[in-house]
């Protein structure tokens, strides 16, 4: 019988190979998916983030355990999709327009998909228009912008502003993150929330997705 | 007092005569050169097309005009281009510099930024035996060199500031690309250690080959940088840094030792105080930027904890108060800032890294106005 601490410890240790192994196995063994997200996965990464912001992991430690996570949650979610009581909601994720940088993105990204989020991730310098167009395709509760420089966040705002003008404003949420963006900023442009590390970020989409819980 | 002594004395933990300024002494202490154009036309000087000196940054090399309307104490000398070498430009606005890393401005941008590493993927260690490394005994990169060392030192008062492009963590970032340095740091050490070993050689023969050239007596101050913290606290673990760069940087900072009494100026942004205490050891004598705005970076908290050990240049808000604030903002900052780090020497004012396009240029002149108006020792801030 697969242990699930082993799949936790896998995961932790940012050891992707025998996280997919053991996860493969537990699936094999008939598992419930739920139960290998919730009693292996989940609680890893919440440890994880934990360990982050005690100062026990760096951005390395906590990229592999992303990875780790990403890459066993990949065999996961096609089994979910058919379940739908479980389902977060689908999260779409870019850097902002006339910005190249996609470390802090790429690492929200991957602990949303770890947290259960749909993710569909937009890569850098995204044009205000592709964000809309993705809110018009339909089915987006999320829209995470980040910006690594003081002279790309104004593209937060423009992006707000022609989500507002394509009147969609009210269809999605926005969370905002990255080095220049603090809580003010972020109440001042409009956006639904900040936080100012990858951990706090999954917390905050889901109090967006699923008020009050 | 010269401007070199005031800037040798601060660094000294000796009071000078008054707070001294840089500007445009290292490639973190300059401008933008769209705030440059906008700070020589707000002074009225004469126009002139700016010298870029860091392409990728898009920083000038300020020019001797400027410098003197400020009375700047410091000036800068570095290394030339390598004959052997240009950098080879690529369609949409890239460019392939000389460690194969290509980097490509956005429309509109004001930055280039990394979108190809030459070392991306899984490099083993025969990749780095046929990696086609940069000649660090490029004759083009000490040519004249000693001339324009003597001529800053004996001809101005000027500290002369010898920038070592010299970064370990940086060159190994570029080269991996940022999550494969990344995840390299976390399950791969022993090769991000052999990585590190190559880029070190290399910067090591750089350094023996410019000493050759210039006299260690003609310079004052030694510029290196690798950056080691982000906003909330250090890039990487502790142990990490430990393990990997500070072994590395000691034998930079111990070779540089070799050859000149010059201070050693370290840069690094982000929350860096995790590690002022390694950077002393190692022999650090001065820290920049000072991001005051990162996770326990309040200068009377550096200033207390490490004051009497290393000295402070730079200091001055690029996030929010250059940019954004009023001028009586900057003078109430400039003047906070002064009054926690300059008593007893110890403190070179400048921007928090290079001052980027949208710092305001009476918010430039409000700072070097207020830092002759309050910083003359004896201080009363």
């Amino acid at each position: 019988m697969v242990d699930l601490k082993e799949l936790y410890d896998a995961i932790l240790e940012g050891n992707s190979a025998d996280a997919v192994t053991i996860t493969r196995r537990a699936l094999g063994e008939s598992l419930d998916p739920m139960h290998i997200v919730h009693e292996g996965m989940i609680p890893a990464m919440e440890e994880a983030g934990r360990r982050f912001e005690a100062f026990e992991f760096f951005i390395p430690e906590i990229l592999v355990v992303a990875s780790a996570m990403k890459k066993a949650m990949a065999l996961i979610r096609p089994l979910l999709a058919d379940r739908g009581g479980d389902y977060t909601g689908k999260v779409v994720i870019g850097t902002v327009k006339g910005d190249l940088h996609d470390i802090g993105k790429n690492l929200v990204a991957s602990m949303l998909e770890g947290g259960g989020f749909e993710v569909l991730d937009l890569g850098v310098d995204v044009p205000p228009a592709q964000f809309v167009e993705q809110i018009n395709t339909g089915g987006v509760d999320i829209i995470a912008m980040s910006a690594l420089l003081t002279t790309t966040v104004g593209a937060m705002s423009e992006t707000i502003a022609a989500i507002e003008e394509a009147s969609l404003r009210d269809r999605v949420k926005i969370m905002v993150g990255g080095p220049p963006v603090n809580q003010a900023f972020a109440d001042e442009i409009g956006a639904d929330g900040y936080r100012d590390n990858a951990n706090a970020a999954v917390s905050l989409a889901r109090e967006l997705v699923q008020p009050g819980r | 007092m010269t401007h070199r002594e005031r800037v040798l004395a601060a660094c000294s933990h000796q009071e000078p005569d008054r707070v001294p300024v840089d500007i445009g002494a290292t490639k973190v202490t300059s401008i933008h050169r769209v705030a440059y154009q906008n700070l020589r036309q707000h002074l009225g000087l004469e126009p002139r097309e700016e010298t870029v000196w860091d392409r990728m940054q898009q920083i000038v090399l300020p020019d001797e005009d400027l410098l003197q309307y400020f009375d700047v104490d410091t000036r800068p000398l570095f290394a030339g281009p390598p004959d052997h070498f240009k950098s080879v430009e690529l369609d949409g606005d890239r460019y392939r510099d000389q460690w194969d890393v290509v980097r490509k401005r956005p429309e509109n941008g004001f930055y280039y930024d990394i979108v190809e590493s030459p070392l991306a993927g899984e490099p083993t260690l025969d990749d780095l035996d046929r990696f086609s490394w940069p000649d660090p005994d490029d004759p083009g990169i000490v040519r004249g060199l000693d001339q324009r060392a003597a001529t800053l030192h004996e001809e101005t008062d000027y500290a002369v500031v010898l920038n070592l492009s010299a970064t370990i963590l940086h060159t190994s970032q570029y080269l991996r690309g940022f999550e494969g340095w990344f995840i390299d740091i976390a399950l791969r050490p022993d090769f991000m250690a052999a990585l590190m070993d190559r880029i070190l050689e290399l910067h090591l023969r750089t350094i023996n080959n410019l000493f050759r050239e210039v006299d260690g007596a003609h310079v004052d101050v030694v510029f290196l940088s690798d950056d080691l913290a982000i906003d909330q606290g250090p890039m990487i673990s502790p142990a990490s840094y430990r393990e990997l760069l500070k072994p590395r940087h000691r034998k930079l900072i111990e070779t540089v030792k070799n050859h000149t009494d010059a201070k050693i100026l370290y840069h690094s942004c982000g929350a860096v105080h995790h590690f002022i205490d390694d950077l002393i050891e190692i022999g650090v004598d001065a820290i920049n930027p000072v991001q005051v705005t990162s996770q326990g970076m309040e200068t009377s908290y550096l200033k207390e904890s490490f004051g009497d050990r290393i000295a402070f240049w730079g200091g001055i808000d690029t996030r929010y108060i250059l940019p954004q604030g009023s001028v009586d903002e900057v003078k109430i900052e400039v003047k906070r800032v002064i009054g926690d780090l300059a008593p007893d020497g110890g403190y070179v004012l400048n921007f928090v890294h290079n001052a980027q396009p949208d710092v305001k240029p009476e918010n430039i002149c409000a700072m070097i106005e207020t830092a002759r108006e309050v910083g003359t020792y004896p201080l009363c801030v």
